[in-house]
């Protein structure tokens, strides 16, 4: 099942002679429960199109479908509430909300949809994120690696239909790097989570189900 | 240029916005305390000019001073310039009046005198020489032909003598026994008119003062002195030198010998012991200390911020070597480069405000208070000294306590940017209440303000000291608004009449030159003494009543002040004033005070209160008697027996009564019902259509009264209420608005500081509309927080303020509900505003650029 479709995707920055081409006509699909790694020099277009395709920029030209749905046919408020639904977003500097604690970070989306907490679904996903003990803490009391493990508890705690991981392990070491991909892998399968996730580092890359190569705004490579 | 002092310019002309937040701080404290001090120059100096202008330029007069003794003080360091008063003698002229029967004659030794010490010239001009001379006004219009200017007068002056050869000063009254020896005829042209002046030609001379130059007293050879000091502030020492005692703050100012200029030398050198300097000071001191609170807790603040913002720029400075000091340096730098703009600016402003203040306060008091003297904008050293040490100082404590935060912290905290806010990490279960009632948003903002209170303290404080400071400054006009207020409040007449007790049968003619129905004469015994009802019973008094008795009587001796006589017996005894009111007059009163004419036209009202001022300064009003209504009154007047019935206690004046007070009360009876007890006229109150026009006519027609043209007064009063008005609101207006300069800084700084975490909410699908709600339920929430400080605050401050100026008057405290009102809705307005803004701002950026913005 098609989960994820970009059709003639273009961004451009700037007018005239300051004109940048970030993304040139990108056309591509995800099926449901892939894991797919979008890779790319730095300046390739790379985060436009993760940004794109997560509905917190709009496009030149061309669409993109989630679940069948257009997100650019809707208006800031509803894409706001679409995306709270459908997509989660996980950064490389991880945003956490400073004055929420743990939890609280975890499942601002639900708060945010006047959804109530599943409790079990809750403890599950702090267990699998090894984040039990530290529910309480608040960001700045957190490692990287673990700061990173909420915004991915975040992520996944709607069930979305697709996670964009944006260089989730750009700024840690390699352990906690590892610690991520497996994270992000084991709710692939667990979860059957759809994933797209950037990165420059090919060994992370090569851990997904298909790298995507992205070039001066074009897809030079798939497989 | 260093590479350090280069950034800290280009760190200014970068952060235009917060360098120019940081500016108008710094303009408007300097500006505020640059105009209250150049206030207080300005009016210290027209309080001197009419100190002047009122008694003349100089310190001390020295009486009876020979050639020997001038020349010492010619030689004197300390002094500046004398002039010299000769008493040259009386002489009889033709228009002889019962108690004044001479001209008496005065001469200055030098023309500068006359401007020197204010001759006040009502037409013509100085006298130049011993050949001419100018006259009292009471002389031209004595004779309107004969004594004006141009015409010749011809004296024959010299001493006034007793039979038995007793030389007699202006202080002896008219003797007729009394005969004036050695004259010497001289025929002077007059030249002017001059207004009377009582120093020369006081009350109980029998002589007219008139005034020539050059001529010497021949008879005792003794001059007064008037002497200017040199260095006035060193009065002290000057004038013991000068009077060879030791002289001091508590010395007597007027002896036989000497008489200090008081007046002047209080507003010159403010040390002179006053009431009104003290107030004056506390005042001052009060402005400043609220001034000085509001600016330097704004300025700080701004630097606080600015270093906040730009932690990163110093962390880079750090981790490429920049030490400590140098970072320090480069904040304290931009400090300084800020106040080389702002103090300038800020003194330029002060003065265009007390330029334009004085303006307004020469045309809206005009002549009311200071004849001739205008105030003026004067520029000095003082204002100017006080806003710049005031400025630096401010600035540089400020942006050196910045400077330490800067470089306190690490360089890899500072890139990060972490630990900007201290998180507060206990736990916070937000109320359910707030959920159900505000969703989401509510909790966010909820557990904002609480788990990060440190970042909201600056601004809950802001805001919590202005609404303080408005609220108390309310309360501390409605109090001072009240008590001059009062002074002319609901008085229906506009002329007042009085006179000295031996002319008063006059102003019964008052009434013929006034032509007027409208009009209330209140009548004193004309029994001098024995004209009082005496109280045999002094258990009627009230513990009040028995104390101010033993004051009134101790402070007063045997003299009564009332009746300007000696009262022969000054036993302890407690002497009731009756006062009769003419018929209609009491109609009128019985009606205000609700009774039946008819039934109480044979009874007294007894008006009941006594008010003075204690030696705290402090008004005091409370009841003599306990006589109740039907009581009878009983006691001895003039030698007889005399019972009056009591128709009402009250402490409702009648007309003309309202501003007297005796510690014996005041017993109101109709005058023709008790016309018996001997009346003769005491005051009178007329409503004339043309006040300006009567009071004249009684002036000239008979000049022995007194009148007062009480609208006259009412209209000066209503120029000082305008003009307190314009100064304090001018005040509040400059206070709230550094408060709101500082609000403004801090809550668009700490919008922006949080720019990344609202674009994650965003990010994780936060709608616009629940991003506002959310903001403004937090400008909500700390907006009530700061109005609880701020109300209760200002509770307290209007409380003590009631306390120190009205609790022991008549005003009971009065609850500042609508300052209140109007703090409340101006905290929600303006923070909405500024918060609208600033959040314009936020939701045009894109959120994926805001979120990669601070990232390296």
């Amino acid at each position: 099942m098609e989960i994820l479709k970009v059709q003639n995707l273009s961004k451009v920055y700037g007018k005239g002679e300051n004109k940048v081409i970030a993304l040139n006509d990108v056309s591509f699909s995800v099926e449901k429960g892939e894991f797919v790694a979008i890779v790319g020099a730095s300046g390739s277009g790379k985060s436009t199109l993760l940004h794109l395709i997560g509905g917190v920029d709009r496009p030149t030209r061309g669409k993109v479908f989630i679940d069948g749905k257009n997100i650019y046919e809707m208006n800031d408020d509803q894409l706001a509430i679409f995306r709270r639904r459908q997509v989660g977003i996980i950064y490389q500097f991880y945003n956490l909300i400073p004055i929420l604690n743990v939890e609280e970070n975890i499942t601002l989306p639900l708060e945010l949809d006047n959804r109530n907490v599943n409790q079990k679904d809750l403890k599950e996903l702090l267990e699998l994120l090894g984040l039990e003990r530290r529910k309480n803490h608040l960001p700045n009391e957190l490692s990287g690696g673990q700061q990173q493990r909420v915004s991915i508890g975040r992520a996944l705690i709607t069930h979305p239909a697709i996670i964009l991981a944006d260089e989730p392990t750009g700024n840690l070491d390699s352990k906690s790097s590892d610690e991520i991909v497996s994270l992000l892998k084991k709710s692939n399968k667990d979860y059957k989570q759809t994933i797209i996730m950037i990165t420059h580092n090919m060994e992370i890359a090569k851990q997904a189900d298909r790298i995507i190569k992205i070039e001066d705004g074009k897809i030079v490579q798939e497989d | 240029m260093k590479v350090l002092n280069k950034l800290s310019l280009k760190n200014l002309l970068l952060n235009k916005k917060r360098s120019i937040g940081t500016l108008i701080g710094i303009v408007l404290s300097v500006a505020l305390v640059c105009a209250v001090a150049g206030m207080f120059i300005s009016l210290k100096d027209t309080l001197v000019q009419t100190a002047i202008q009122s008694q003349g330029n100089y310190h001390i007069e020295l009486y009876n001073q020979n050639d020997e003794d001038v020349k010492v003080l010619e030689n004197n360091r300390d002094i500046e310039e004398i002039e010299i008063l000769n008493d040259i003698g009386y002489s009889d002229f033709n228009e002889k009046t019962e108690d004044r029967p001479y001209i008496h004659l005065y001469s200055y030794k030098d023309e500068k005198s006359f401007t020197n010490l204010t001759v006040d010239l009502l037409d013509g001009r100085y006298p130049k020489n011993s050949n001419e001379i100018l006259i009292s006004e009471e002389l031209y219009l004595l004779n309107k032909d004969k004594y004006d200017i141009g015409k010749n007068i011809t004296l024959n002056y010299g001493e006034r003598k007793t039979l038995d050869g007793y030389v007699m000063t202006k202080e002896n009254p008219y003797n007729e026994d009394e005969v004036i020896s050695n004259s010497i005829e001289r025929t002077f042209t007059i030249v002017g008119i001059m207004d009377r002046d009582y120093e020369l030609d006081p009350n109980g001379d029998p002589g007219i003062g008139c005034l020539t130059l050059g001529l010497e007293n021949n008879f005792n050879k003794q001059h007064s002195v008037y002497i200017r000091l040199k260095h006035p502030t060193s009065y002290e020492k000057s004038f013991s030198e000068i009077l060879g005692t030791t002289f001091t703050k508590k010395s007597p100012i007027v002896t036989d010998e000497y008489s200090v200029n008081a007046s002047l030398l209080r507003w010159q050198v403010l040390k002179f012991d006053s009431g009104t300097t003290t107030m004056i000071y506390s005042l001052i001191t009060i402005l400043l200390v609220i001034i000085v609170v509001t600016s330097v807790f704004c300025i700080k603040n701004s630097f606080d911020i600015s270093v906040m913002e730009k932690k990163k720029n110093y962390g880079m400075l750090a981790s490429v070597g920049a030490t400590k000091k140098q970072i320090k340096k480069s904040v304290i730098t931009e400090g300084l480069m800020l106040g080389v703009i702002g103090i300038p600016i800020g003194i330029i402003v002060g003065y265009i405000a007390v330029f334009i203040l004085t303006i307004i306060v020469n045309s809206v008091i005009g002549d009311f208070i200071t004849r001739n003297v205008e105030m003026r904008c004067i520029i000095s050293l003082f204002p100017i000294l006080v806003s710049i040490i005031l400025g630096v100082v401010t600035i540089y404590f400020s942006s050196l306590r910045a400077a330490k935060k800067a470089s306190k912290v690490s360089p890899i905290d500072l890139i990060r940017n972490n630990d900007d806010v201290k998180i507060n990490k206990k736990k916070v279960k937000s109320p359910s209440v707030i959920k159900k009632l505000f969703g989401i948003g509510g909790v966010i903002a909820y557990k904002n303000l609480k788990r990060s209170k440190k970042k909201y303290r600056t601004t809950v404080i802001s805001l919590a000291v202005s609404v303080f400071v408005f609220i108390s400054m309310n309360t501390f006009m409605y109090y001072t608004f009240s008590v001059t207020g009062t002074y002319y409040k609901n008085i229906d007449y506009n002329v007042m009449v009085t006179s000295a007790f031996d002319d008063s049968p006059k102003m019964e003619d008052v009434l013929k030159v006034s032509g007027t129905d409208d009009y209330t004469m209140l009548y004193q015994s004309k029994w001098t003494s024995d004209g009082y009802l005496e109280i045999s019973d002094l258990s009627k008094l009230t513990d009040f009543g028995k104390d101010i008795m033993d004051e009134g009587l101790k402070e007063q001796g045997c003299f009564d002040e009332r009746k300007d006589t000696y009262n022969l017996d000054c036993n302890k005894k407690l002497q009731m004033n009756v006062i009769g009111i003419d018929e209609n007059s009491f109609k009128e009163y019985a009606k205000k005070l609700g009774l039946n004419y008819n039934s109480v036209k044979d009874k007294g009202i007894l008006i009941n209160n006594y008010r003075y001022i204690n030696a705290d300064n402090v008004q005091i009003e409370k009841g003599i008697y306990n006589y109740k209504k039907d009581d009878v009154i009983k006691g001895i007047y003039n030698k007889k027996p005399l019972e009056i019935e009591v128709a009402k206690v009250t402490d409702k004046r009648p007309r003309g009564l309202e501003r007297y007070w005796s510690y014996g009360g005041y017993l109101i009876v109709s005058e023709e019902v008790f016309h018996d007890l001997g009346f003769t006229p005491y005051i009178l109150t007329i409503q004339a259509d043309n006040p300006t026009q009567v009071s004249l006519d009684i002036n000239e027609k008979i000049p022995e009264l007194s009148v007062v043209n009480i609208e006259e007064n009412v209209q000066a009063e209503k120029s000082i209420y305008l003009l307190m008005s314009i100064f304090l609101y001018g005040f509040i207006t400059v206070i709230t608005l550094i408060g709101v300069t500082n609000i403004f800084n801090t809550i668009t700084s700490n919008l922006e500081l949080r720019q990344k975490e609202f674009a994650t909410l965003k990010s994780v699908g936060m709608t616009r509309k629940e991003f506002n709600w959310m903001i403004n339920l937090e400008t909500i929430f700390y907006s009530i927080k700061a109005l609880i400080y701020g109300v209760a605050l200002g509770l307290v401050g209007s409380y003590l303020i009631y306390l120190a100026t009205a609790s022991n008057m008549d005003y009971g405290y009065h609850f500042p509900l609508a300052a209140i009102i109007i703090s409340i809705l101006a905290v929600f307005i303006l923070v909405f505003i500024i918060m609208r803004y600033s959040m314009s701002k936020i939701n045009k950026q894109n959120i994926i650029e805001t979120i990669r913005k601070d990232n390296i």
